[in-house]
């Protein structure tokens, strides 16, 4: 396989729109949860660990950038076969394509959670998960830049969720912040950890980087996307913490779905059930994006058609949804994912990038001594 | 090619709407307000006003009980007696006995809170003597059904007067925190309209005593920042004795004065000043216009409006203080003194126990300062 990917221009899209692609792969299913789990850790120090992840996701996405910068218009796939040779650099892009099943997986299997928690209690996994892939896959057939613009749309259509939010904080008991600084170093680095999960999505650059029109305005764009990212999971941390008590947070599953409980109209009681399916739109960016990563990375390695790779995708997943009902199992493989993407996220480009720097260097050399 | 994909699309979606069990509402029993007492036997008995839209005229609101273990159950036992399914998805009023709640209302939270389908905005009250009676008084005078009446009342009363929030957020919020007690309202029927009684202290989710609704605001202006409120006070008459106008007759003056104060605005700031003897300060600022005086006290004087101010401070200290000691003596935290106190203790760590034996030994130094700014268009 080649190592640059060769994008043809009609294909790109501008860098402008990375601001809604990291927003809206970052956010979905995790953001319902992170605050009980950030809170478990780190208590009412929870903040803190977040402005921390903020550092650590820009400090990770720079080393990202600095790994795709080497080649000419290279993505991971490519990166992984030219420095691990063809066998391991294939092997560890499966690894990837893996992930983002397993990721994929584990989102479509939180949210039916949900609805069967909140609205329909008797309803069937397989039918909403066939909904959900059917829309998946019409998403993306569409092809990237179909699954770009409808990321763009989507995030802006669900922007009003915010504004909801002042009933929950007009409600809040600011004494459960103090007091302040409590929590030890490694409480917050382990609270830093519970977000893994909820701010995962970004190592989906690796793979868009080359469909990038002006790649050297990508920076902005990126860097504001993350911050956004992170300044909603900070939001409704804060106001989860002091909304909420501390014995009953710890309790919640989805605190960031029980904020709304309590916003009601005289139009509409009930908003909370509206948020939640208003919460598809939230989460298709991330299905959608997941679901075309994996497509593409098997075009990529293996050179399968996308569409092969989709359908077959589909299917694995309609069977594994009809086999995992219980919620235990649900948890199990959210936190297993949760765990792995923390090494293959966070830790691993840190690894990859001496390396890249190294047989750079070496490669450098030897077409000096050539000349 | 293409429409066959559409097509084939458009079947799918259409045969699986049919998949979501549907719920006509004309077969809906809509549960509006439920009311729980205890039987003898451990048992519980359900009182639920329920909706039914089965009439062409419209609304019909019937009462149904049922009696079980546990609240679904009582539920489900209802059930039996209703010819259609009863939801309580939009339920706005939890009532409990008064039975109920001395021996702790929690384990009976605990389905609403698990139950994500019901709504967290709904109120919770205590009603006297039960709330089968208090639910199912008939009266021409309350147009709709009672559960609606008490729910308007705690809801005006919450939001524009008086109460403390009661919602089932805020009283678990209050019951999980280490350090502070809800209160909740008590509903009585008096002369067959259901009624604001008084205040129930409650420790965690026990009753433990009642403290007389007039001093609702005093509650409220001690838990949060309050505008636009009116009450009245009575202030001894003698420090006013030399600022009575000349025209009034003093011999026929009378020893008491009562007054009627606009409330602009209120600020609370509690802080711990003494960590070893457990004093605490709780500045109240007040903002007050003068409404009405029964007395013509001459008000262009800057003393005597000082005085005036001096003196309503003395009565709403002494009012806070009379009502702190009884809720000492009751041994609930309804003001919250503890959180303060967990926040001076090292890691912030605090347990209920430790903070109930010695809640009753704290002091609390209240400290008000109210400001007259306006005295209406005469002097």
């Amino acid at each position: 396989m080649e190592i640059n990917s060769n994008i043809k221009a009609h294909l790109q899209f501008p860098a402008f729109y990375l601001f809604f692609i990291m927003f809206g792969v970052q956010t979905g299913v995790g953001i319902m949860g992170a605050p009980k789990y950030i809170f478990i850790e780190a208590k009412q120090d929870s903040w803190v660990a977040i402005l921390l992840a903020y550092i650590l996701l820009i400090i990770i996405v720079s080393v990202m950038l600095l790994i795709l910068k080497q080649y000419e218009d290279a993505d991971i796939f490519g990166i992984q076969v030219d420095i691990f040779g063809k066998w391991i650099g294939k092997l560890f892009g499966t690894i990837y394509i893996l992930y983002f099943f397993v990721n994929l997986l584990s989102i479509l299997l939180n949210y039916i959670e949900v609805i069967k928690v909140y609205l329909f209690p008797t309803i069937s996994s397989f039918i909403l998960g066939l909904l959900f892939i059917i829309l998946i896959a019409y998403c993306v057939l569409g092809g990237i830049r179909t699954i770009v613009g409808m990321i763009f749309f989507f995030v802006i259509l669900t922007q009003w969720i915010l504004f909801l939010l002042y009933d929950p904080i007009s409600r809040m008991d600011w004494s459960h912040f103090s007091p302040m600084f409590q929590a030890s170093f490694p409480e917050i680095l382990q609270g830093t950890k519970a977000t893994t999960y909820s701010i995962s999505g970004f190592e989906l650059l690796f793979i868009l980087y080359p469909f990038i029109q002006n790649k050297d305005k990508i920076k902005l764009p990126l860097f504001l996307g993350l911050g956004y990212t992170i300044f909603n999971l900070l939001l409704v941390t804060v106001i989860s913490i002091g909304y909420f008590s501390p014995v009953d947070l710890a309790d919640l599953d989805w605190p960031t779905l029980s904020l709304f409980k309590n916003v009601s109209y005289s139009f509409i009681e009930r908003l909370d059930n509206i948020i939640i399916f208003e919460w598809i739109m939230v989460i298709l960016p991330n299905l959608v994006l997941l679901m075309w990563g994996m497509t593409y990375g098997m075009k990529r390695i293996y050179n399968v058609s996308q569409k092969s790779t989709l359908y077959i995708a589909s299917i694995m997943v309609l069977i594994l949804i009809i086999f995992i009902q219980h919620d235990k199992q649900v948890t199990m493989i959210t936190d297993t994912i949760a765990q792995f993407g923390f090494w293959l996220l966070f830790v691993y480009p840190l690894f990859l990038l001496p390396i890249v720097l190294i047989k750079k260097k070496w490669r450098r050399q030897r077409e000096d001594e050539k000349n | 090619m293409k429409t066959l994909h559409c097509l084939l699309l458009i079947m799918i979606c259409l045969t699986l709407g049919s998949c979501v069990q549907s719920k006509q509402i004309e077969k809906l029993s809509v549960v509006t307000s439920r009311g729980t007492d205890q039987l003898e036997n451990s048992e519980i008995e359900t009182t639920l006003m329920i909706f039914q839209f089965t009439k062409p005229e419209g609304i019909v609101i019937n009462p149904v009980f049922g009696k079980g273990k546990t609240i679904k159950g009582a539920l489900a036992n209802a059930n039996l007696e209703s010819r259609f399914e009863l939801v309580a998805g939009k339920i706005q009023l939890e009532l409990y006995g008064m039975e109920l709640a001395k021996k702790g209302i929690f384990p009976y939270l605990d389905t609403l809170n698990r139950d994500a389908r019901l709504p967290d905005s709904m109120y919770l009250a205590i009603s006297v003597p039960t709330a089968k009676e208090v639910l199912t008084t008939k009266e021409q005078s309350i147009s709709n059904n009672v559960g609606e009446h008490i729910h308007g009342l705690i809801k005006e009363n919450a939001k524009d007067h008086f109460l403390p929030r009661v919602t089932l957020q805020t009283f678990l919020s209050k019951y999980y925190d280490i350090g502070v007690d809800p209160a909740l309202p008590i509903i009585e029927i008096k002369d067959s309209i259901p009624k604001i009684r008084s205040i129930a202290i409650l420790r965690d989710d026990k009753l433990v005593g009642e403290i007389e609704s007039n001093y609702l605001l005093l509650f409220k202006i001690l838990e949060e920042t309050v505008r636009n409120e009116k009450f009245e006070l009575l202030l001894p008459m003698k420090p006013f004795e030399k600022y009575l106008k000349n025209y009034t007759d003093t011999t026929k003056s009378t020893d008491k004065l009562n007054i009627a104060l606009g409330l602009v605005k209120s600020k609370v700031d509690t802080s711990l000043i003494d960590n070893k003897n457990n004093v605490f300060q709780t500045d109240l600022w007040l903002d007050v216009n003068l409404l009405e005086l029964s007395e013509p006290v001459d008000l262009n004087n800057d003393k005597s409006l000082k005085l005036l101010e001096k003196e309503i401070n003395k009565k709403i200290e002494a009012d806070a203080k009379g009502v702190l000691a009884r809720i000492q003596k009751m041994n609930g935290d309804t003001f919250g003194y503890g959180k303060i106190y967990r926040t001076h203790q090292k890691n912030g760590k605090l347990t209920d126990e430790l903070w109930h034996e010695i809640y009753p030994t704290i002091k609390v130094n209240f400290n008000v300062k109210t400001t007259i700014t306006r005295h209406g268009s005469v002097d």
